[in-house]
């Protein structure tokens, strides 16, 4: 593993802050507003596994509860599913075009954001499932996938290289 | 590479881990919805945040009043006009009402009633609303350091909006009237029929229930806070009947409101301290051990 040395700490760090900056910022309360911070830990969680794994993605979960003032757990579930389905899927990933990436990314947020609505369902047991909470941001924050999956990559210096060796 | 079978249990998908971290959020969960016991690592979070929610609030604040700073000379006098105009009125109106308020309260003296309690209000800045698709809120600028207490009411320039539902240091957290399961005490402004005004669920219309199916309701009456269960102060307006379906089966009509205040409009908002005086005072131990004693007497 000696070549995940090249990202170090410091650009996880930044890039996760960025992420919460972005979900912190006031976008208003609509099914367009994507989860930018879910975007960043996936590509994290995919390239430095043995930094970025299922406690950071609880922990920021919970920051996220906090934050869109909801029940504390109901974002460390969504993301704790993104985290594993990343990994779970990570040779895939790691094997493929960015196009075949996209649309790995997709199945993986629409199968943790379903979990998120199906638990906020069953806890506020209303009628209506709010489906464009499911696939609106999904569709975006997987678009969102390949530039900061090409921006990150560009960060962290000879990272593609030594993937292409690892395959 | 791929000699790992079952491939669940391959290296690369920790689901120990997972089982460990999902067990964990359950509890958390589950400690947040039935025991309430997460309140501290909220407001920790939440002390983190502000900050910085408070710096990301700026940009939309300053774009706002820099369009403000833009507006061309006529728009500016139009408006100067119409606002001396405007203070004129509500001058009339305010030392109407003052005039009213010590008529009122000189009445209640003769008639022995208890008096109304009069309560500060608190100028408050949205900071914003959080994304969350089940519930309407918004986190205001204004906690526990300002007096801010938990199931205060607030208010904007229209009438009531909603509650306060949780109180940090430096920020709360409002619950609107269209929240789910939300309640408030009203009566109709022109009839006097006391019901109660719920919140259904986002951008759904408010439903007025407990109140008679044929009762004297119209669309366009004018509901108004009862303050009969001691949060609310009385006689602040709250919505506007929209609708009203008279059930032909079942017990009760179906009557749709529509709140005053624009719940996604304004900026600011007020937050009503008060402190209901109304509220009759517990019975001491040895007036319910009298009475007790009185009882068993009036029964032999």
């Amino acid at each position: 593993m000696s070549f995940f040395k090249s990202s170090s700490i410091g650009s996880i760090t930044f890039s996760l802050l960025l992420g919460v900056l972005c979900n912190v910022y006031p976008w208003g309360s609509s099914p367009w507003v994507p989860d930018f911070l879910i975007v960043i830990l996936a590509f994290w969680v995919l390239h430095t596994p043995d930094k970025i794994h299922l406690l950071a993605a609880f922990l920021l979960g919970v920051l996220m509860d906090i934050q869109t003032s909801q029940f504390l757990g109901i974002h460390s579930i969504t993301y704790l599913i993104t985290a594993f389905l990343m990994l779970f899927w990570s040779r895939r990933l790691l094997n493929t075009t960015l196009l075949g990436q996209y649309f790995i990314i997709l199945q993986v947020l629409l199968i943790s954001h379903t979990a998120q609505i199906l638990i906020l369902w069953l806890l506020n047991a209303s009628n209506d499932v709010s489906f464009s909470y499911i696939i609106l941001p999904s569709f975006i924050e997987a678009l969102l996938w390949p530039m900061i999956s090409k921006f990150l990559i560009g960060q962290t210096s000879n990272f593609s290289r030594n993937h292409s060796s690892l395959n | 590479m791929f000699r790992s079978s079952p491939s669940l249990f391959n290296q690369d998908a920790p689901i120990l881990r997972l089982v460990f971290f999902l067990l964990l959020s359950f509890i958390l969960l589950f400690a947040d919805l039935r025991l309430h016991a997460t309140e501290q690592i909220r407001s920790f979070g939440q002390t983190i945040l502000y900050p910085v929610q408070k710096i990301l609030s700026m940009p939309s604040k300053y774009a706002e009043i820099s369009a403000e700073y833009f507006l061309t000379r006529s728009n500016l006098k139009n408006r100067v006009s119409d606002q001396a105009q405007q203070i004129e009125n509500l001058t009339l109106l305010a030392n109407q009402a003052e005039s009213l308020e010590s008529e009122n309260s000189n009445l209640r003296k003769l008639l022995n009633l208890q008096q109304k309690s009069s309560f500060k209000s608190l100028v408050a800045e949205i900071i914003y609303n959080p994304t969350n698709p089940v519930s309407q809120k918004v986190i205001i600028n204004r906690g526990e350091i300002d007096g801010v207490k938990p199931g205060m009411p607030v208010a904007g320039s229209l009438g009531i909006m909603g509650q306060i539902t949780r109180v940090f240091a430096n920020s709360s957290e409002v619950a609107l009237l269209e929240e789910k399961d939300f309640s408030i005490p009203v009566f109709v402004e022109r009839s006097g029929l006391r019901g109660a005004l719920f919140g259904v669920g986002r951008s759904e219309p408010l439903e007025l229930r407990y109140v008679n199916n044929l009762g004297d309701l119209d669309i366009g009456d004018y509901l108004i806070t009862s303050g009969i269960d001691g949060t609310y102060p009385p006689g602040i307006p709250v919505a506007i009947i929209t609708k009203i379906d008279r059930a032909s089966e079942g017990s009760g009509a179906i009557v749709s409101c529509r709140p005053f205040s624009n719940l996604n409009q304004y900026r600011h908002l007020v937050v009503l301290l008060y402190q209901p005086s109304t509220i009759a005072p517990l019975p001491t131990e040895s007036e319910i051990v009298k009475n007790k004693s009185k009882f068993k007497k009036g029964g032999q």
